[in-house]
């Protein structure tokens, strides 16, 4: 399931994210495991549950409740772009995520392609989140579904410097970068500076 | 026999994959991720062509001296491009060459669209048949630096020499063409039948179902025989478009084309699938296929945003001023700035205006 389709599938997302179990979880919210498995598997996590969450996990409750309910129809036409985190957060994630990364590129010092892979594998191949917390604050990013994919795109706001075509999109869209790549591009930037 | 020589930074597969043995001159990795080493692509099969690029002082390349007949032309064909690169060790030696190149006078932009292509220029372009990429064991023939071994012996201060002076002529040319005839067979680079659908279409085994599921889903071209024969076994929208997923992504964008109008025959609802297939047409430069069905969608388009149709208009204006009627281009245009609410857009659209006019002035004249 992906981990947007509900709140209840979105928090287990977070709780693997930091490497919490769900006993543990409901342990240290002083609520019963059954009572949050319940409100996990049906949907139904009452408001007590989740501002004691947000504190536990250190969520950004504005930016999940947007991408819980953002994700229209979305095309290549009419790109979606998708609200990014608020920086506080982000700097948080960032430096967790960063950790992880450190320790994938020094286990595949020669592939990017699998540092890439194995970095999707850690946080379960969501790739919004890895985007949103990597790439610049000043970065879009676009997302739109092709028979039920979602491709992810990065709007890099820099001008392109060399030569312009006298394409009208070009004004609209300065450099998109395709998730992957995007990620690919951080984790080149990463390894410059270990 | 009109050669070129050029010398370029050395990769393993000039493919676009870098990581690991180059590292961009200055800034971020974003922006120079197209601004250097544009010759990271020059061995990368695009719609079957092999486009080449070579760092230049000047803003033109001298093809007169590859031949007079060249002097008042914007291209010279047939040329054999010879590629060189400084190895840590072995020196300037060949990496690989062009057979049967045109050469363009000034630099050329590729077309891009949002969702297709790469955003570089180049100076050559050749079958991917006629391109041979040497695997690094065979980069064996050093080519010499006239500062070391004298003028005409090889490179002088530009990236590219022309081997015009007799040495180059009488020894260093047929010593190339040798080591060339030898080594033709030894090439890395991708032909187009890798993208081919094989002619044997045999169901998949257990073994090879287990396979598929290791895959990584961007191993496009390891994934690519298996969804043609996934297809050929089960005819559905799906399978049609991950054949042409595979091929978009291999930058084979002419081969994906009928795959992606496959998946819309299949499944006529899909929307998504036309939306990608206005861009893949504009990729190919069929500008009227492209129009046409960015009209269909426009029909469609009542319960769409406001951008939704902006994007339409600009991407049909762009169809008519590419596939030659800019008048058509400009009405277009005319349309956004009577409807949209897109400041920046409506800025932009002014000025391409201005850019069309002078264009459509130009071409009157």
């Amino acid at each position: 399931m992906d981990c947007y389709d509900s709140i209840g599938a979105m928090i287990k997302w977070y709780i693997k994210c930091r490497n919490k179990t769900i006993k543990e979880t409901a342990a240290s919210m002083n609520i019963k495991e059954t009572t949050f498995s319940a409100q996990l598997i049906n949907n139904t996590v009452t408001a007590d549950t989740l501002l004691r969450l947000a504190a536990y996990l250190d969520i950004d409750l504005e930016w999940m409740m947007i991408v819980l309910g953002y994700h229209g129809p979305v095309s290549p036409v009419e790109r979606e772009m998708i609200p990014r985190m608020r920086d506080e957060f982000r700097a948080k994630e960032r430096k967790r995520v960063n950790k992880v990364l450190d320790i994938l590129i020094m286990e595949n010092p020669a592939s990017t392609s699998d540092t890439r892979r194995e970095l999707l594998k850690a946080y379960h191949d969501n790739v919004f989140y890895l985007l949103d917390v990597l790439i610049p604050e000043e970065y879009g990013i676009y997302m739109f579904t092709e028979r039920d994919k979602q491709k992810y795109f990065v709007d890099i706001p820099e001008p392109v410097r060399s030569r312009t075509s006298p394409i009208m999109r070009r004004k609209r869209i300065n450099r998109l970068y395709e998730g992957y790549k995007a990620l690919d591009i951080v984790i080149e930037e990463r390894k410059d500076l270990l | 026999m009109r050669i070129l020589f050029c010398n370029i930074t050395y990769l393993k597969y000039y493919d676009g994959r870098v990581a690991g043995e180059y590292k961009p001159k200055s800034g971020g990795r974003w922006v120079q991720e197209n601004e250097d080493a544009h010759e990271k692509w020059n061995f990368l099969n695009m719609d079957g062509c092999c486009y080449g690029f070579v760092q230049g002082n000047s803003d033109q390349m001298h093809i007169e001296k590859l031949d007079k007949v060249y002097s008042h032309q914007e291209e010279a064909d047939n040329i054999t491009v010879i590629w060189c690169a400084s190895h840590p060790i072995r020196g300037t030696v060949i990496v690989g060459w062009y057979e049967h190149a045109t050469v363009y006078r000034q630099l050329q932009d590729m077309i891009t669209t949002p969702i297709t292509g790469l955003e570089r220029c180049y100076w050559f372009k050749t079958k991917a048949e006629d391109a041979y990429l040497l695997p690094e064991d065979e980069r064996t023939f050093e080519i010499g630096r006239a500062s070391k071994t004298g003028a005409g012996t090889g490179f002088g201060q530009q990236n590219y020499w022309f081997a015009e002076s007799k040495y180059a002529r009488e020894k260093i040319i047929p010593a190339v063409m040798e080591f060339i005839e030898n080594n033709r067979s030894k090439r890395i680079n991708v032909l187009t039948e890798r993208f081919m659908q094989p002619e044997l279409l045999k169901p998949l085994t257990k073994e090879e179902n287990r396979r598929l599921k290791e895959i990584d889903d961007d191993n496009f071209m390891e994934l690519l025989p298996f969804a043609y024969r996934i297809y050929a076994f089960d005819q559905s929208a799906d399978n049609a478009y991950n054949i042409a997923c595979c091929l978009h992504n291999l930058f084979q964008h002419r081969m994906a084309i009928p795959w992606y109008e496959k998946t819309i025959e299949l499944d006529p609802n899909d929307k998504q699938v036309k939306e990608t297939l206005v861009y893949m047409y504009q990729q190919c430069e069929e500008y009227d296929k492209s129009k046409v069905l960015a009209l269909r969608l426009l029909e469609d388009s009542a319960d769409e945003s406001d951008e939704y149709r902006d994007e339409l208009y600009s991407v049909i204006a762009d169809d008519c001023c590419l596939g030659g009627d800019p008048d058509e281009g400009i009405k277009w245009l005319d349309k956004i700035l009577k409807e949209s609410n897109d400041k920046e857009l409506i800025e932009y659209t002014k000025n391409t205006k201005k850019l069309w006019l002078t264009l459509r002035d130009s071409l009157i004249k």
